[in-house]
This record gives C-alpha cells, structure tokens and sequence, in this order.
C-alpha cells in the first residue's frame, strides 16, 4: 500500500515537471493541447474501456459467488427472477452504449483534416430512442408492480404463525403467539424490568402502575431535595440535575396516567400467558408461513434477513409487517447452496437502519426448524405466564 | 481588449440603457476580494469554499475506509487527525466512524455539489452567458456566499465539540437524532448540524432567486429563452427545484429542533429509553422521512443537473458540433425535474410506509428513466462523427457521461419495489449513488473547472497535470464503487463499523480492501488537481479571449474580467449558441453574435 502510495506520488512529481517545463516553452499562440496528445488521449480512452469491461466481467466471475445468495424463503425466487431480468437489461445496455461512446472516442479524436458533421438534431432518431425506452420500462414497471403485490400481499393462509419482532438498541427480541396463536397487545407504557416488551394483561398493567408510582415518589423525593440545595445557592452542578430530574418526574406522571386509562379501558387486555418469549435466538418453522409484526422501543431498526429476501423497518410508534415462508433448514441450505457453487455458514437477521453506536454488532441468529422440531422447541420454552409468574 | 470583441461595437443595439463599462471604481482589498457583489467573485469565492470543504469530506472517508479495510488496526493517520479520544492507538472508534460517515455526506451533498457547484458556476455563467452585466442583486448575492460561508464553519466547528459531531448518518433520522442519550453525537453536535443547515437553506435560497430572476430578466437583446445555452436551462430549472424543495427541508429541520429543544413530538412516540418512557407521544419518524425526501430526491437532482448543463456544453463545444437534440434536451431537463418531484417514496418502500404508495413510487420512479435515457443517447449522437478535442474538460465531460450511464442503470434495480426488498440499505445503494450523483456531479465539476478557469483566472491550467487527475480519478471511481454493488448484493449493510465477527460475509474481506486503495489512489489524484489549480492561478500560462473557440457570450468578454463583464455596449444575440462546424462557414464556430447570413436558416 505504502509502496503504491510512493510510487503514485513519485510518478505525480514527474509530470509536473515535465508539463511545467512544457508549459514554460509553450508560446501564446500554441494549441492548448497538441493533435499527439489528444491522439494519446483518445487511445488511453479506449484501453480504458477495454479494462473497465474486462475487470467488470472478472469481477462478475471472481465474486460472482457472493452475488444473491440461494433464496431460503418460497418468495425470493420471484425476487430473483425480477433481478435477473433487470440485470441482465442493465448489463445489457451498460456494454452496448460504452461500447458506443470508447468507439467513438477512438475513432473520432481530434485529427487534421477532420471535420466535424452538422447534425443538430433527427426527430426519427430521437422518436425511437425515446419510445424504445418507455416501452421497456413500462414492461419492467408493470413486471416489477405483480412481483410486489405477490411478495407484499400474500394470499390469507389461516396457517400463518404471528412473529413479533422486537428491536432495540442493540439486541432483538422474538415474541411468538404461543398456543392461540395471537399475539398479546403490547403498549410500551407497560414496560418493567419483567416485562420488557411490554405486553398488556390485567397483571403486567397493575405492575407496571406500582412502579410508574413507585418511580415517581422517589423522584419527587429528589426534586425536593435538589430545589432546597439551589435555594440555599448551594447550586454548582444541581441544576442540570435538577432539570434532569424534572423531566423524568414529568415523564414517569405522563406515563401514570396513560396506564390509568389503559386500566380503565379493560378492553385493552389481553390474552398473553401462553406468549413465549425467546432472546437469543430467532426459531423459523419450515414450510408455513410468518406473519411478522415488526416493532422498536427505542430508534428505528431495520430488520432485514438476507437469505430471505425480506426487510421492513421497525418504527417506535407503529407496528409495520412482512410475510414470507421459510423452505430450507441450515442443512438443507447447505445443499441448496454447494449445488450453484455457494458456500452458506448461517442464517442470520442483522440491523439495517442506522440505530447507534453499536449498530453493526445488532444481530440476531436465525435457526429453521421442522414443524415437530419447533413445536417442541416451543413446547420446552417458559411461557409469558410462567415467566412473570417466576418473577 | 482584442478586435474580436471590438467588432461588437458595430451591431450598435443601445437598449439596456446605460453603461457600467467604464466606471471608475474605487475598490478596496474589502470590497474587491472579501465583501464582493460581483458575479465572477462571488463564483471564485464558492469555487475555493467548496474546494476546501471537499478536501474536508474527502480526507473523512479515507478515515473511515482504512477501518473499513482494515478493521481494528491502528493508523498513526487517523490518531493525527482525531486524536487519543476517538481514535485511540489509530484505531477509529464506533461513534466516530458513524459520525465521518454523517459528515462526509453531509458535506459532500450540501456544501461541495449543491452550494459548490450551482454557486460557482451559476453565478460565474448566468450573467456571462445571458450578456448581463451582473446578476439582479449582487448583494443577495453576496449575502448568499457569506451565509454558505457562515454554514460551512458552523458545520466544521460542529466537529470539535464534545461528543463529536452529528452522528445519526446524513439523513439525520428521529428518534435518533432527536436523543442525546441515543448517540453522543445527537447533543450540540446534532445542534450545530442543524443550525448550520438552516443557515445553509437561507444561502441556497437567495442564490436560487437571484438566478431565477436573472435568467427570466436580464437576457441581452436576441437572447430568447431557445437560444439559451444548456448550462442556463439547466441551472435555472436547478434553482427552480431548490425553491420548491429546500423550504421543504427547513420545516423538517425545524421541527427536529422543536423535538429536540421543546418537548414537542412531532417525530416521537411509544420510546423507552434508559429505563424511562418518554413523554413524547403522537409523532412519527415517518413524517420526518417525507418531508426529508421530499427535499432529499429533487435535491439529487439540483446536484445532477448542473454537471449535466456544464457537460453538455464541453461536449459540445469540443466535439466541434451542435448538441444533439437541442430541444429535446430541454424537455428532458423539464420532464426529470418534474418527476423528481413525485418519486421521493423510493427512499422508503421498506420503512413501513404503506405498500400501495410503494407501487406509485414505482411507477413514477422507473419513468424518470426515460428522459435520463434520451440525455445520455444525445450525448452519444453528439460525439459520433464530431472532430472531439480531448481536453481535460472534455475527458471529465464523457467521464461524466460514463458514470451517468452506470450509476443511472443500477437505479433500475433499486427503483424497483420488490428489488429494493433484498437491497434497501445495502452497499449496492452506497455503489448506486456515488457513481451516479457522487462522482457525476464532481465529473461535471472538474469538467467545468477545466473548461472555464480561463474565464476565471485569465489563465490556463496545466493540461498534462489535468490528464492525469483524470485517469487517478476514473479508475479511482470504478476500482472503489463498482466493487462495492458486489457486497451489497451479498447483502451487507451500510454504515457498517465492522463486517469481521459476521460468518456470512466472510470471503469478503479483500474487496474491503481493494476499494480502500483505490480511495486512496483517488484521493492522491485530487492532490494533484488542487496543486494544479492554485499553481495555475498564479503561474499558468495566459489564455486568449476565446481559447475553445466558443460560441458562447461569456467569450466576448475581455479577459481581464472587469466589472460590468462588457467594455461598450452588451453583446447582441443572433443565433443559437451551437453553430459549430455549420456549413456555409470557413472556421468551425460561429459566436452567438453574427448575424444570420442572407438566407441562413437558424437550423434547430
């Protein structure tokens, strides 16, 4: 590296010399630049073409292997279809217009004799090259639309497991539905330390209020104490804490009343003891489909899993979704994979939203299961009831 | 003066009234170099501050390439710049590099492509173009370049505080943006950012509106709207954009401070953090992504359409021939800037907005490829069977062509609902742009600089020394962002600290590195153009009146660049500005001021 560096700038200081000895002999009158450079330009021009598409072309050999890996997920392959179409277009017209404009450079560089044509403009020519474009596009667009409805609506399967993934500065949390497959309502209000996502029944509200109160009083206590300190002038350093202080206090009360009316709307519980909560892993049941909802608690995450094509912000305020059904274990995936020359180690859900310092270190591994696998799984799992009851 | 410009005098057209030509004026080193109303200053003075800040930017991402390269091993480099606390042993710490990695881009889009290039060059062309004596107001003017300057020190100063600088990446999104306790970086430096940009939006919309008026209002006699060069259509529909779009973005920032600083929660809701629950209740953060893009997607183009403009121009004028498809090239321009408008949504097919604008998105975005595929077949048409001088301007004006083609395809793919699924936020997306608005807009930059610092400095720079600039930075461009769609299609995400403890992107470890070196090599490259420009401005050789033989206004003048631009009268327009190699005419250009011959059709 060093050594290339060296070199770059020994090579630099040359041809500044050289092009400052040149300029000083140049008369006023002289070209610019010379009918022998531009010759040489042009021909630099056209190496450089032909470098430009033989190192494109051995990178699409050399790392060709990284390029998608095999989808994991039933949807992907109408992703990759739709990929392939496009880049091979794309490929397509990237060769032929830079082939277009090197030839032309090389073929028309500054000469002699050369005279440059009048040609300001051809309505035929530019009549073609205007809806040659649209129709192709507009086939892409309409291609592109059905791949999107297909992946983004897919059809009602009463056999869809409801996910709730749950992000956070820098970890994951999957919240499964448990045995009436329904998701427990979740309200960030009702958060505890036993209760870290937030989920709403009649005895995680109650709790969630004890502490909220119990908070409270405690900042209260220190607000009194602080506001003595600053009357008594007794105030270097007090008043940031103070004002911190203050703030909490505001948002603990914020936070009592909402879960006062939350307790008043009984409608609001739920039913959540058979939920399972699991943090350390992501389990995927092969073969059926995952209705996730997505959710933050505190900035926005992006949970995007590669090997199945499927990605969807987390958005602290909303619940956004993404379904998509899972068809090969790791073992399979292996296979899957060696048969187009692909290695494959594991699966994995990585953070893909800016979120914070230790945004690159947000991942999640990601495990597929057979049906009587991960019904076991979820079997030998603590549930939310059994997990608060514990506590 | 020349007898070239002597010749004007005859035309005889007196509207215009008055003439400044002549003036005595009693100018102080303040008033000359510092506090100047004057057109070409003004440019001068954006052109240096815009150098200066892309140094700033461009020396960032070689901080955060060498971590990227080589993750965890220590550069007495970056401990030099960045000192023990945010890179202790040279080793870059997490909350810096995403801070760089904020900063840079900030720079790069606001201060360097949109303040940078539009204000140097808008103001150095439009009066010297149109045949105006200066723009409508040279004291917006003015205050435009020292508000932008007033930003840019804002923006640096934000570097060095404590906590470091912004660091939630160039798009700033809520929450984390808006918590201190997030990320060090969103206390005063996220402050500083913001203050700055406000700042920076005042600047950029004075500018606008001085161009805009200029251009509507200050044409020379005979210069009609389609007898106006490319570059003047480009940066008047530039400006236009920014006045749409940029109070877009002051509302956005605005109510960011209000989140920030008075409770307020126009961005915030249901955050627990820190073991506490905020107050803030009702926002959404997906408010704040519109209204950023709203800006955000024209704002690619107020960076892209001014390189297009100074391209078309070098294109033309070296390849000795008309630009193709005059017309159409203007239609092209309107129709791009129109959809630029209704496209932001592409920014967010996948932070939860609703699908069905996803398929809107769609639609309207893959169509913007229409017009940008006329542009490019134009510029083929134009060199084929030209005479092409390949001047340095020239090799960055098709260097930019190039580099509009592919950054310009790959938009296909992520302009595609379904496709972005896989690739939202990857490197594909960070290959995407820098090719296509990054390295496009500084090709047309470099190509302006190039073609006008004659008109400048009265000097040339030196063209071996610009050459190689100019290979340095291609092959730089290619060998490090044609790499990186490589490693987004393996999936890996951007603004990434680290890629080492992830199994799935092994393998993958030496295209990390091969595109840190071509960085490097890029960078070196621009050394040289920066050496090259500051020695040109003092010792390079002296240029003529109209060293490209050019039929445009800006070469009637002397070249001396007095005030008032014109000794005498103002030129009078006569034709369109690409007669180049007409028949009928012995020399291959003929100046917007010669009178149509008997008979001669204007012949576009």
């Amino acid at each position: 590296m060093v050594l290339i560096t060296v070199l770059i700038v020994i090579v630099a200081v040359a041809k500044v010399m050289r092009s400052h000895e040149l300029s000083a002999k140049m008369a006023n009158d002289e070209e610019y630049v010379s009918l022998s450079e531009i010759k040489t330009q042009g021909f630099l021009y056209a190496l450089f073409g032909v470098l430009l598409f033989g190192t494109l072309l051995a990178q699409m050999v050399g790392w060709g292997e990284f390029i998608l890996p095999v989808s994991a997920a039933e949807h992907g392959d109408k992703i990759d279809d739709l990929f392939w179409v496009t880049m091979y277009l794309i490929l397509f017209v990237f060769f032929v217009t830079h082939t277009f404009l090197f030839a032309f450079i090389f073929k028309y560089y500054e000469k002699k004799d050369q005279k440059a044509l009048w040609f300001p403009h051809n309505n035929k020519l530019e009549m073609a090259w205007t809806v040659i474009p649209a129709i192709v596009l507009l086939s892409l667009v309409f291609y592109g639309l059905a791949t999107w409805d297909d992946v983004i609506n897919p059809k009602d399967d009463k056999n869809n497991l409801e996910v709730e993934l749950v992000g956070e500065q820098f970890k994951w949390t999957a919240h499964y539905s448990g045995k009436d497959n329904q998701l427990g309502k979740v309200n960030f209000s009702a958060i505890t330390s036993s209760n870290s996502l937030g989920i709403v029944t009649e005895a995680t509200l109650d709790s969630a209020l004890v502490g909220t109160i119990a908070s409270i009083a405690q900042l209260e206590g220190q607000v009194k104490v602080l506001d003595s300190l600053v009357e008594k002038a007794e105030w270097s350093g007090k008043l940031e804490e103070l004002a911190e202080a203050e703030s909490q206090l505001s948002a603990w009360k914020a936070n009592e009343r909402r879960l006062k009316k939350l307790i008043a709307e009984k409608a609001n519980y739920s039913v959540a003891e058979d939920d399972i909560i699991i943090r350390d892993t992501l389990f995927l049941c092969k073969g059926r489909n995952h209705h996730f909802s997505f959710r933050s608690k505190d900035v926005l995450h992006g949970a995007y899993f590669p090997h199945f094509r499927a990605q969807m912000n987390c958005v602290p305020g909303i619940t956004t979704e993404f379904t998509f059904k899972p068809r090969y274990t790791a073992e399979e995936m292996k296979i899957e994979a060696a048969k187009e020359g692909k290695t494959f180690y594991s699966y994995e859900l990585v953070c893909n939203k800016i979120c914070g310092a230790s945004h690159y270190k947000m991942r999640f591994p990601i495990v597929v299961l057979e049906q009587k696998d991960f019904d076991a799984k979820m079997k030998a799992a603590k549930t939310f009831g059994e997990e608060i009851a514990g506590n | 003066m020349s007898a070239h410009s002597h010749g004007h005098e005859a035309h005889g057209h007196d509207d215009h009234g008055h003439d400044h030509g002549h003036h005595e004026h009693h100018e102080t080193f303040i008033t000359k170099y510092i506090f100047s109303q004057d057109h070409k200053m003004i440019a001068k003075q954006f052109l240096i501050t815009a150098i200066i800040m892309a140094v700033v930017g461009m020396g960032m991402s070689i901080l955060f390439r060498l971590q990227l390269a080589w993750p965890g091993e220590g550069f007495a480099f970056s401990n030099f710049f960045l000192g023990d606390k945010f890179a202790p042993e040279g080793v870059l710490t997490p909350d810096m590099y995403l801070a760089l990695v904020t900063i840079h881009g900030t720079i790069i889009v606001f201060f360097v492509l949109t303040g940078g290039l539009s204000g140097t060059f808008s103001n150095l062309l439009i009066p010297y173009q149109l045949g105006a004596r200066d723009m409508a107001s040279g004291l917006l003017n003015m205050i435009s370049y020292w508000l932008f300057f007033i930003s840019s020190v804002i923006m640096i100063a934000s570097c060095f505080v404590e906590g470091g600088p912004a660091s939630a990446g160039w798009t700033v999104y809520p929450p984390l943006s808006a918590l201190p306790q997030a990320i060090p970086g969103s206390g005063l430096g996220m402050t500083l950012w913001l203050v700055s940009m406000a700042i920076f939006i005042a600047s950029s919309l004075l500018g606008s509106l001085n161009y805009i008026v200029t251009v509507f209002n200050l044409r020379t006699k005979g210069m009609t709207m389609t007898r106006m060069p490319l570059t003047i259509w480009c940066f008047l529909i530039t400006a236009v954009l920014g006045v749409l779009s940029f109070p877009v973005l002051l509302s956005c920032a605005l109510l960011l401070m209000f989140d920030r600083s008075f409770g307020t929660a126009f961005y915030l809701s249901d955050i627990f953090m820190s073991g506490i629950p905020l107050e803030a209740t009702g926002g959404s953060p997906l408010l704040f992504e519109h209204l950023f893009w709203f800006l955000g997607h024209p704002e690619v183009y107020i960076i892209l359409l001014p390189a297009l403009g100074l391209t078309s121009e070098v294109i033309a004028t070296n390849s000795r021939k008309p630009i193709f498809g005059y017309r159409a090239m203007i239609v092209s321009v309107l129709a791009i800037a129109f959809l630029s408008f209704i496209v932001w949504g592409h920014h967010m097919f996948m932070t939860g907005m609703n699908p069905f604008l996803g398929t809107v998105f769609t639609f309207t975005t893959l169509l913007i490829a229409i017009p940008s595929a006329i542009k490019v077949f134009n510029y083929l048409a134009t060199i084929w069977k030209g005479n092409l001088r390949l001047t340095p301007a020239m090799m960055f004006a098709i260097g930019m062509v190039s580099l509009f083609i592919s950054g310009g395809l790959t938009g296909l793919i992520l302009g595609d609902s379904a496709l972005d699924i896989n690739i939202h936020d990857t490197y594909f997306v960070v290959g995407h742009f820098h090719i296509v608005m990054g390295a496009g807009a500084i090709f047309g930059m470099f190509a302006g600089v190039y073609h006008w610092f004659p008109r400048f400095y009265g000097k040339f720079m030196l063209p071996k020394m610009g050459y190689l600039h100019f290979w340095m930075t291609i092959t730089g461009v290619y060998g490090v962002f044609f790499p990186m769609h490589f490693l987004g299609l393996a999936g890996v995400p951007r603004r990434y600290y680290s890629n080492e403890e992830y199994e799935m992107f092994q393998g993958m470890e030496n295209i990390n590195v091969i595109i840190t070196c071509f960085a490097i090599m890029a960078s070196i490259g621009q050394l040289i153009f920066i050496f090259n420009f500051f020695y040109s401005i003092f010792k390079g050789r002296k240029s003529s009146q109209n060293p490209w033989g050019s039929n445009t206004l800006e070469w009637t003048a002397p070249v001396e660049r007095i005030h008032g631009n014109w000794e005498g009268k103002i030129p009078e327009v006569h034709r369109w500005p690409y007669d180049y190699s007409k028949p009928g005419y012995d020399v291959d250009f003929v100046d917007q001021t010669v009178p149509l011959k008997d008979g001669e059709s204007e012949g576009h």
